[in-house]
């Protein structure tokens, strides 16, 4: 019994430090996209970190997910008992904090070695108080250098409200055999957004569920080895009222009797509006 | 010896002449040249992020003409006596509109050497397209350049042809 308590005690200590763990920054980076070679200046927003809003110096605990650290500068230190003082942010007033790198410099590796993910910790040199002297696990996501291909693609893969967008899909990269075998292949999409009020949209489909396989506006065309595509004008495409913002796209890849369909469902962004 | 050296040295003259070139004629007129009736032959897409990356070329730019529909569109480009830009017309029945608006007046940066037409709108709508070459105006041959921007840098582009 005593030995139960004393692991009720030791669960809850652990979790009451957790939750010390400050979870309300904001992360912006300038650029907003980058890849593995691109200089990238990562802003963090404390000032709702009280914590860590009082601070003089606030470190950065930097690391790829399951990959290296700062090997560059020399590791990240000791994360209870002292940072790195390479890691030292830059204050930027108001509660942000800044710090400039260039990730296959700072992790020395290529870009393939740091993946898609960045994680990192602003945090006091020394940590571990269980005071808010953290962050919890915060993460970046990085654009590939390297084309990888994939079951669906857009082209062009980044784009804006006027512009013109083609969906493929690769049978040959697909995750469900079903859909591999397909001879016809059709789109189920739908986009969100905000009216000329600023009011969110909600799903706005271009047909029914029930209806795609009657809407020759959705069906795919066979370009050949197992590639098939949808082009559309994204500024006519979808049933929205005029005045209408499209902020996102999303489709899934079927069959005409929605029998089979795509093991995922694929969203984009809208990234601009020019 | 000394003959024969003579002989040689005029032998290589005479075949180191070229032909004249044929008289390169009055400047072209660029302004001129690009007023007149403008068939629509392709449009290329180009995702700027993709060539910036040196990503294969299938990823880098696709042929939109039949897929967006782009297979009866004209622009007429009107200019008055002096050859200077004056009015427009975009004439797609079918077509997707390229410079979301119908007619309007055209003007350019530099009349010697435009590198930018700017379309206008009876509403004052503003359009502008970039003269991607020279190359081919004098033959009939127009290609212009939308691009679209996020932070500062191209993200989308598109390559209109036209041809006289």
């Amino acid at each position: 019994m005593k030995k139960f308590l004393i692991l009720i005690i030791f669960l809850v200590g652990s979790i009451g430090l957790q939750a010390q763990n400050c979870d309300q920054a904001i992360v912006t980076t300038e650029p907003a996209a980058f890849t593995a070679e691109d200089e990238v200046k990562l802003l963090v927003d404390l000032s709702a970190c009280t914590y860590l809003a009082s601070l003089d110096e606030v470190y950065i605990w930097i690391f790829v997910p399951g990959g290296p650290g700062p090997d560059a500068v020399g590791g990240n230190g000791d994360f209870c008992n002292g940072s790195n003082p390479e890691l030292l942010m830059t204050d930027e007033g108001d509660g942000v904090w800044s710090f400039t790198f260039t990730p296959t410099e700072l992790f020395d590796a290529t870009p393939a070695e740091i993946g898609s993910q960045i994680g990192f910790i602003p945090k006091e040199f020394a940590a571990c108080q269980g005071i808010g002297d953290q962050t919890v696990d915060l993460f970046l996501t990085v654009d590939p250098s390297e084309f990888i291909p994939t079951e669906s693609r857009t082209f062009p893969s980044k784009f804006g409200q006027k512009d013109f967008v083609t969906l493929y899909f690769d049978q040959n990269l697909a995750d469900n055999q079903g859909m591999a075998d397909l001879d016809e292949i059709y789109v189920y999409t739908w986009a969100n957004g905000t009216d000329a009020s600023g009011a969110s949209i909600g799903d706005v489909a271009k047909a029914e569920w029930t209806e795609v396989g009657n809407t020759t506006e959705l069906m795919m065309t066979n370009e050949g080895d197992g590639v098939y595509s949808l082009t559309f004008d994204l500024d006519t495409f979808y049933p929205v009222e005029e005045g209408t913002t499209i902020t996102q796209i999303n489709y899934i890849y079927r069959n005409a009797e929605g029998t089979v369909q795509s093991a995922n469902y694929s969203s984009q962004l809208i990234e601009f509006d020019n | 010896m000394k003959r024969i050296s003579i002989l040689l040295l005029m032998i290589t003259a005479l075949l180191g002449c070229r032909e004249e070139f044929d008289d390169i004629g009055e400047p072209f007129d660029k302004a001129s040249g690009i007023s007149g009736t403008w068939t629509l032959s392709s449009v290329t897409q180009n995702d700027e992020e993709a060539i910036s990356k040196g990503f294969p070329l299938f990823v880098q730019s696709l042929d939109i003409t039949a897929r967006a529909g782009f297979t009866d569109y004209t622009l007429v480009l009107n200019q008055n006596e002096d050859g200077a830009p004056t009015t427009f017309e975009e004439q797609n029945t079918s077509a997707p509109s390229i410079l979301g608006m119908s007619s309007g007046i055209w003007v350019l940066d530099d009349p010697d050497v435009p590198e930018r037409i700017t379309f206008i709108s009876d509403n004052d709508e503003q359009f502008e397209l970039i003269i991607s070459t020279y190359i081919g105006l004098n033959e009939g041959q127009l290609s212009l350049k939308l691009t679209r921007f996020a932070d500062e840098k191209p993200v989308v582009s598109y390559i209109y042809n036209f041809e006289k």
